[in-house]
C-alpha cells in the first residue's frame, strides 16, 4: 500500500501536474521517443512567449517531430524579432512549422490572418500539436485545447534554462540585502509582526522565522549548499551554513526589539509581556559568533571558515541606534555583520519621529 | 596418527587487506605483525577456515554442544559487494609426504578448488573434480584417511583445543575433560578407545533395553490385574452383560473404521511427503548443477575482464614511462628540470630493478596502454556475461521453489504428527475396549481357563527371558570396560612420563625455576579420567586460580609444545601451532625467558605462527635477533596490506620507529 | 566487477556525457553529485548501482569518485584545468575529457552492460541540461535520502535500497496520486525524470534574472 502523499506535497504537485508537457504527453503518441527533446522545447517556448507577447503579434507554430532542419540558414524561435517581423510582414498569415530543436523548417501560409479558431481546426486537420502565441499562451493537439486548472500560475513558473543566475555566495552581502529587500521589508515573503501590534511587538521565536526564510533563500536562489542549524564538530550550534567548494559561510540571525511570549504552562501567546533582546543581546551575539569561528577553524578540522556573518533585524522604531560593535568584531577578518530594519515607517512618519527626537535631546541640553 | 604441517597461506579479496596476502609458512617461528584492528585474528580465523570449514566439534563446556569452529557467516560482515563473489583463501596442508591444496570460497562458504598430490608419485598435484558438497567429503575423508584420525571432528577439535591458542586464553593444562580426551586421541592405542566406546553403548544400549521390557512387563501385569478385579466384581453383580457387549462391539466397529480412515490418510500423507522430498531434492542437486556451471564462468568473466580493462585502466601512464626514459638517458627529471648524473644511474636502478619512481614498489611499465581493439574480446564478455544472468535467473527462481517445498513439508510433517497422535488414541481406546470385551466373554464361559489370559501369561514369560539376557549381556560389558579403562589409565600414565621432561624443559626456560607434571585422577560421569596439572616452586597448582596471569599463558603453552613436540617425535612428523599476541600476557622480567622457549620450541622443525602488536615490548626484538640472516621473510607485516585507523594514523610514527627496531621496512 | 574500474568508468563516462551537451569543465563536486543523482535513481532503470556514496559535510560523497579524476587524467583520458591547490593539500580543478578518453568510451560501449550504464548517465544528464549543473548541484544535495540522514544526524553510508529511497519512495507516492487525480501515467524512466527534477527543482532560481 503505497503511501497517500503530505498537503504540502499536494500542493506543490498541482504546480507540476497543470504543466503542459504531462498533458500533451497522456494525448500525444508522437511525445513517446522524444520526451526530454519536447520538454526541453516547451520550457523554452514558455520563456519566449513573455518576449512575444510585448508586440502583440500573434503567431502559430506547428511542431514537427524530428530534429532534423531543411536548411542551415533556418531561423530559430528565439530570433523574436526576425520572427515578428516576418509575420507582420506577411500579415500574421503564417504558421512556421519548428523542429524539436526550436528551428523553422517551413512557413505555411494560410492565406488569412490567423485566429485561434482555423488554428483548432487546423490542428485537428494536420493531427499536430500547434503553439499559438496570442494574448494567451494556448497549446492545440487535434483540436483539443491545453486547458489547466490554474493557468495563469502555471504561465508564471517560467523556468529559465541553465540557471548560472544563482547568485554566487562570495556576495553574501548582496544576497543578504536582496533577501531583506524581497522577503522581509514589509513583511514582503514572511509574517513577522504580533497581530495588531505592527511595528511593535514581533511574533515569538521571531530567530526562528528569519532563519527559515534565509536558509529557503539560499537554499533556491543562490549557487550554494544550504543547511538550517547544523552542528558545528565541537557540538556547537550555528544558525544557517551555506558552503561552495569547501568554503563555509555561516549566518549567526539576532533581533532586537521586542516579540511577544508563550503564556507559562500553555500554547498561548501574548503581547501582555513582551520579551525585550537589546543591542547588548546583539553584541553579546557577536562575541559568540567569534568564539565558534575560533573553536572551528583549527588546523585539525578540514572545514574552512571563509566567513561568518552577525545579522541582526532590528525591530526597534526607528531612527535607529547605530550597533556599535567594539574594535575587537569589527577588526576581525572572519567575522563580517549587517542590520536589517523591519519597521518601516513612512517619510512623514519618520519625519515626524525625527523632529521628535530632535525635541527631546535639545531639552536634554 | 600424525599431525598436519601448513605450508602456505593465501588469501584474495578479503576486503580487510588492501592486496592479496600470499604467506609462506616455514618451520620454526613466523610472525605476523600490526596494530590492533588491522586484521590479525581474522586472517588467523580465516587459515582456520581455510583448514576445517564451518565443521563442528564438541566444544566442552559445562553444557557440551556441537560447534562450529568458523561461523558460517563469519565473513559476511567481513566483505564489501564487489570482493563478495571474489574472496577466498588457499591453503596448502602437507601431511607426511603428502600435499593437499584447499580453496575455501568466504562468502557464500563452498570449497571451490581441491587438489592432491600424493607422496607416493612425483607427479603434479591432481585437481579433484565434484560440487561443493562431494568435494567437502572427499576433503574429509581425505584427511581422515592421512592423519589417520578416527573422524574429521577429532581434527577439528584437536585445532581447536591444541594447535590454536587465542586470544580467549582458553587453557590446555588445566582443563580435565579437554586435556583427557585430547591426550587419548593423541596416545590411546585407537583400538582401546574404539572397543571403550563400544562397550559404553553396549552397557548404555541393554541397560535400556532392559528397562524398557521391564516397563511392558509392568504394564501386562496392571492389566492382569485390571482383569482379576473386574472378573470378581462382577460375580457379585446383577448381569446386564448383552446389553454391555452389543455397546462395546458398536464402539469397536467405529474405531475400526476410524482408524482405517486414519491409517489411510497418514499413508497419504507419508507418500506426499517423500515426493515433496523428492522434489526438494531434484531442486537442490539442480542448484548445485547450475552453481558448478556458474563458478567456472565466474572465474571466466573475472579473467576477461581484467584482460579488457587492465588494457584500459591496470596499465602504467605512457607519461611514466617517457619520465622514465628521461631521466635513464639524460639524468634529467621532466617535472622539476634537475639535470644531475645522480639521477639516471637512480633512473637505471630503479628501471633495472623495476620499481617504482614514486613509492618503490615492483612496477611492469612495459605494460603500457594498449585498448584491447579486438571486438571479439568484448563479444565474449557479453555472452559469459548474459549466461551468468541466465544461471541466476534460474538459481533464483529455484531457490524460491526450494523454500516452497521447505514449507510444504514441514506442513505436511506437522499434519502427518497430528494423525498419528490422533491414530494412538484411537489404538489405545481399542486395546481397552478389546480387554474389556474379553472380560465380558470369560463370564460368559463360567471361569474356564481363558485365552486371553493365557497369551498375557506367556507375553510375560518371554519378557522374562529378553529382560535376563540384556541385564547379562550389559554386566558382562561393565565388566570389560572396566579392564579396558585400566588399560587406558595406564596408557596415560606412560604418557605422562615421556611428556614430563619435555614439558619440565619448556617451562623452567620460561619460569627460571624446575618444573614438572603430575598426573592425577579423578571421575567425572561415572567415567575415569587422568589429567595433569603442573608444580614448581615446590607447590603443587592444580587450579588456575593458583598461578599468576602471565603464568597460566607461558606454562600452558609450555604444555602444548611438549605435547606436540612428544607427539613429533612419536611418529616423526612436523605440525603447526598458532598462538596470538604472547606478549600481551608477558611481564617484562620474562621477555627473554619466553623469547627463549619460543626459539628452543622453534628448532624442534615445527612451525609456529605467532601474531603480535607493535608495542614498546623487547619480546619481538629478543626474537627477531635470532630468526636468521633475512628475518623478513618469516614476517608478515599486515599494517602494509591493511588500513590503519585515523588514531593509528597519528601514531605511524612510532610504529615506523618499532619497525625500525626490527630492521622491517617503514610504513 | 572490480569496483574501482566501475567508478573509473562511471566517471570518464559523466565526462563524456556533459561533454556531448557542452556542459563547462566539471569540478569534482559536479560529477559525485551527477553520479550521486544517478545512484539514487537508478531503480528507475533497474540498475544495480555497485557503490555507495556517504553522508559526508559536503553532500553525498565517495572517496573513490572523487579521486577517479585524478587517475583519468593520468593516463591521458581527460585533462585538469584551473588546478589550484588548496591548504591540507586538497587540489581543485576542473576535469574535461580528452579525445582519448571519448575513444575509450566508445570502446567499452562494446560491452552491454556498461553501454546501458552510459546511457542511462546521459539521459539523466540529459535531462539535467534544463537546468544546468549549479541547479543540478543543489538537486543531489537536497536529496531526500540525504537530507533525512542529516536531520536523523546519522552518520555513513546512504542507503538507497528501494525501501528506504526517499527520493524513490517519494515517485511512487506522487505517481499514485498523479494517475488519481490528473489522469497522468509517468510509465517510462524519462518521464520519471523529469517530473521528479521538475518538481524537486520547483522553487530553485524562480526566473531570477
Amino acid at each position: 500500500m503505497v503511501a497517500k502523499p503530505t498537503s504540502e506535497e499536494a500542493t506543490k504537485l498541482k504546480r507540476v501536474g497543470d504543466e503542459p508537457w504531462y498533458w500533451l504527453r497522456e494525448n500525444v503518441p508522437e511525445v513517446g521517443p522524444w520526451e526530454r527533446e519536447f520538454y526541453d522545447l516547451l520550457e523554452n517556448i514558455k520563456v519566449l512567449w513573455e518576449q512575444y507577447r510585448v508586440n502583440r503579434i500573434n503567431l502559430a507554430f506547428l511542431v514537427n517531430w524530428s530534429t532534423a532542419s531543411t536548411s542551415s540558414g533556418s531561423q530559430h524561435i528565439k530570433d523574436v524579432s526576425m520572427i515578428q517581423k516576418k509575420q507582420n510582414a506577411g500579415n500574421s498569415q503564417f504558421i512556421f512549422e519548428i523542429n524539436l530543436e526550436g528551428f523553422v523548417r517551413d512557413e505555411i501560409d494560410m492565406g488569412t490572418e490567423i485566429d485561434p479558431t482555423m488554428i483548432a481546426v487546423f490542428s485537428q486537420a494536420r493531427d499536430a500539436v500547434i503553439i499559438w502565441f496570442g494574448d494567451s499562451l494556448d497549446i492545440l493537439y487535434k483540436g483539443m485545447k491545453w486547458n489547466p486548472k490554474n493557468k495563469a500560475e502555471t504561465l508564471k513558473e517560467m523556468k529559465l534554462k541553465k540557471r548560472d543566475k544563482l547568485m554566487p555566495l562570495i556576495d553574501y552581502k548582496k544576497i543578504l540585502d536582496i533577501h531583506y529587500q524581497e522577503y522581509i521589508r514589509g513583511e514582503a515573503g514572511v509574517d513577522y509582526w504580533f497581530q495588531g501590534k505592527k511595528d511593535k511587538i514581533l511574533l515569538n521565536s521571531p530567530e526562528r522565522i528569519f532563519q527559515k526564510n534565509l536558509f529557503m533563500f539560499l537554499k533556491n536562489d543562490c549557487e550554494c549548499d544550504a543547511a538550517l542549524e547544523p552542528m558545528f564538530k565541537n557540538s556547537s550550534r550555528c544558525d544557517v551554513r551555506a558552503s561552495i567548494d569547501y568554503d563555509i559561510y555561516f549566518f549567526e540571525i539576532k533581533w532586537i526589539g521586542l516579540c511577544a511570549t508563550k503564556k507559562e504552562n500553555t500554547d498561548v501567546i501574548s503581547a501582555e509581556n513582551p520579551r525585550e533582546e537589546s543591542i547588548k543581546n546583539a553584541i553579546a551575539g557577536a562575541y559568540q559568533t567569534k568564539t565558534y569561528i575560533e573553536q572551528n577553524n583549527s588546523v585539525q578540522y578540514d572545514n574552512k571558515i571563509k566567513m561568518g556573518i552577525v545579522v541582526v533585524y532590528d525591530g526597534y522604531s526607528p531612527p535607529q541606534t547605530p550597533i556599535d560593535y567594539p574594535a575587537e568584531i569589527r577588526d576581525f577578518p572572519l567575522l563580517d555583520t549587517a542590520e536589517y530594519q523591519l519597521v518601516t515607517l513612512t517619510p512623514s512618519a519618520l519625519g515626524k519621529q525625527l523632529a521628535k527626537q530632535k525635541k527631546r535631546t535639545s531639552k536634554k541640553r | 596418527m600424525q599431525l598436519p604441517t601448513l605450508k602456505n597461506v593465501r588469501v584474495e579479496h578479503l576486503s580487510l587487506y588492501t592486496r592479496t596476502i600470499d604467506m609462506k609458512v616455514h618451520s620454526g617461528l613466523n610472525l605476523i605483525i600490526g596494530g590492533n584492528g588491522i586484521g590479525k585474528t581474522t586472517l588467523i580465523n580465516t587459515i582456520l577456515y581455510g583448514l576445517v570449514g564451518n565443521a563442528t566439534y564438541e566444544k566442552l563446556d559445562t553444557v557440551k554442544k556441537d560447534v562450529p569452529l568458523i561461523d558460517e557467516d563469519y565473513f559476511h560482515g567481513r566483505l564489501e559487494p564487489a570482493d563478495q563473489d571474489l574472496a577466498q583463501v588457499t591453503i596448502t596442508v602437507g601431511i607426511g609426504d603428502d600435499e593437499i591444496i584447499i580453496t575455501r570460497s568466504l562468502y557464500r562458504p563452498r570449497i571451490v578448488r581441491l587438489s592432491h598430490r600424493r607422496a607416493s608419485s612425483s607427479a603434479a598435484a591432481q585437481n579433484i573434480n565434484g560440487t561443493p558438497g562431494e568435494l567437502e567429503q572427499r576433503y574429509r575423508q581425505l584427511l581422515v584417511k592421512l592423519l589417520g584420525v578416527p573422524s574429521f571432528e577429532d581434527f577439528v577439535f584437536i585445532v581447536a583445543n591444541l594447535l590454536i591458542f587465542d586470544e580467549n586464553r582458553r587453557t590446555l593444562a588445566w582443563d580435565p575433560e579437554v586435556q583427557n580426551r585430547m591426550i587419548r586421541l593423541l596416545s590411546v592405542p585407537r583400538q582401546f578407545d574404539e572397543e571403550f566406546s563400544k562397550l559404553s553403548v553396549s552397557v548404555t544400549q541393554n541397560d535400556t533395553k532392559g528397562k524398557h521390557k521391564s516397563e511392558d512387563r509392568k504394564r501386562i501385569r496392571r492389566e492382569i490385574e485390571k482383569w482379576l478385579d473386574a472378573k470378581s466384581e462382577k460375580e457379585n453383580e446383577p448381569k446386564d452383560v448383552e446389553k454391555e457387549r452389543q455397546s462395546i462391539e458398536k464402539r469397536l466397529n467405529e474405531l475400526e473404521q476410524q482408524i482405517d480412515r486414519l491409517e489411510d490418510a497418514a499413508e497419504s500423507e507419508r507418500k506426499k511427503i517423500n515426493s515433496e522430498i523428492r522434489g526438494l531434492k531434484e531442486l537442490n542437486a539442480r542448484v548445485d548443477k547450475m552453481e558448478l556451471k556458474r563458478a567456472p564462468l565466474s572465474e571466466k568473466q573475472t579473467e576477461l575482464e581484467a584482460k579488457f580493462f587492465g588494457g584500459i585502466y591496470s596499465s602504467v601512464p605512457a607519461s611514466y614511462v617517457l619520465l622514465l626514459e628521461t631521466l635513464v638517458k639524460s639524468g634529467l627529471c621532466e617535472f622539476c628540470h634537475t639535470q644531475d648524473k645522480q639521477l639516471r644511474a637512480l633512473g637505471r636502478e630503479l628501471k633495472s630493478g623495476g620499481l617504482c619512481i614514486v613509492c618503490r614498489s615492483p612496477i611492469d611499465y612495459t605494460q603500457t596502454a594498449q585498448p584491447n581493439g579486438k571486438k571479439s574480446l568484448s563479444n565474449e564478455i557479453n555472452t559469459v556475461r548474459e549466461k551468468i544472468e541466465e544461471l541466476d535467473n534460474e538459481i533464483r527462481s529455484c531457490e524460491g521453489a526450494q523454500a516452497t517445498a521447505k514449507a510444504t513439508i514441514t506442513v505436511l510433517q506437522e499434519t502427518l504428527a497430528e494423525k498419528s497422535r490422533a491414530l494412538r488414541h484411537l489404538i489405545t481406546e481399542r486395546f481397552e475396549l478389546k480387554t474389556h470385551q474379553a472380560s465380558l466373554s470369560s463370564d460368559s464361559n463360567g471361569g474356564g481357563p481363558d485365552p486371553w489370559l493365557d497369551e498375557q501369561n506367556r507375553a510375560i514369560e518371554r519378557l522374562d527371558a529378553e529382560i535376563e539376557r540384556y541385564y547379562r549381556r550389559r554386566d558382562e560389558a561393565r565388566i570389560k570396560l572396566k579392564e579396558i579403562n585400566e588399560k587406558i589409565l595406564n596408557a596415560l600414565h606412560s604418557v605422562n612420563e615421556k611428556l614430563t621432561p619435555l614439558f619440565s624443559e619448556f617451562a623452567s626456560q620460561f619460569l627460571g625455576t624446575d618444573c614438572e607434571l603430575v598426573i592425577a585422577q579423578k571421575t567425572r560421569q561415572g567415567k575415569p579420567i587422568a589429567y595433569m596439572f603442573p608444580r614448581f616452586f615446590d607447590k603443587e597448582r592444580p587450579s588456575l586460580t593458583q598461578v599468576s596471569e602471565s603464568q597460566r599463558f607461558f606454562i600452558d603453552q609450555a604444555f602444548r609444545m611438549a605435547l606436540i613436540t612428544w607427539f613429533g617425535q612419536l611418529n616423526s612428523g612436523e605440525t603447526f601451532c598458532i598462538v596470538e599476541t604472547p606478549e600481551g600476557s608477558l611481564d617484562l622480567a620474562y621477555e627473554q625467558n619466553v623469547a627463549k622457549m619460543y626459539l628452543k620450541f622453534a628448532k624442534q622443525g615445527h612451525s609456529i605462527i605467532a601474531t603480535s602488536n607493535l608495542n614498546s615490548s623487547n619480546f619481538l626484538v629478543e626474537l627477531f635477533k635470532h630468526l636468521g640472516s633475512n628475518p623478513k621473510r618469516r614476517v608478515l607485516d599486515l599494517l602494509a596490506y591493511g588500513r590503519l585507523t585515523s588514531v593509528q594514523g597519528l601514531h605511524k610514527p612510532d610504529f615506523n620507529k618499532s619497525l625500525k627496531r626490527l630492521k622491517l621496512p617503514q610504513l | 566487477m572490480i569496483t574501482r574500474n566501475v567508478i573509473l568508468t562511471d566517471v570518464l563516462f559523466s565526462l563524456y556525457a556533459t561533454d556531448k551537451l557542452k556542459w563547462p569543465a566539471l569540478a569534482r563536486t559536479h560529477f559525485q553529485r551527477l553520479l550521486y543523482l544517478c545512484a539514487a535513481l537508478s531503480a528507475l532503470s533497474n540498475t544495480e548501482w555497485g557503490y555507495e556514496f556517504s553522508n559526508s559535510l559536503y553532500g553525498p560523497f565517495n572517496g573513490q569518485v572523487s579521486s577517479a579524476a585524478d587517475e583519468l587524467v593520468h593516463r591521458g583520458y581527460a585533462e585538469a584545468l584551473d588546478v589550484r591547490v588548496l591548504r591540507n593539500s586538497k587540489m581543485k580543478a576542473n576535469f574535461r575529457i580528452t579525445e582519448s578518453g571519448r575513444r575509450n568510451v566508445e570502446f567499452i560501449s562494446n560491452l552491454k552492460q556498461e553501454r546501458q550504464r552510459l546511457g542511462w548517465i546521459e539521459t539523466v544528464s540529459g535531462i539535467l541540461n534544463i537546468y544546468g549543473p549549479a541547479v543540478m548541484s543543489k538537486l543531489a544535495y537536497f536529496e531526500p535520502t540525504f537530507i533525512r540522514m542529516k536531520q536523523e544526524n546519522r552518520i555513513g553510508p546512504i542507503d538507497l535500497s528501494i525501501e528506504e529511497n526517499q527520493s524513490i519512495q517519494l515517485l511512487h507516492r506522487l505517481s499514485d496520486e498523479l494517475k488519481k487525480t490528473y489522469s497522468i501515467h509517468l510509465d517510462t524512466p524519462t518521464s520519471n525524470l523529469i517530473f521528479y527534477f521538475d518538481y524537486m527543482s520547483r522553487d530553485i532560481g524562480k526566473g531570477r534574472e
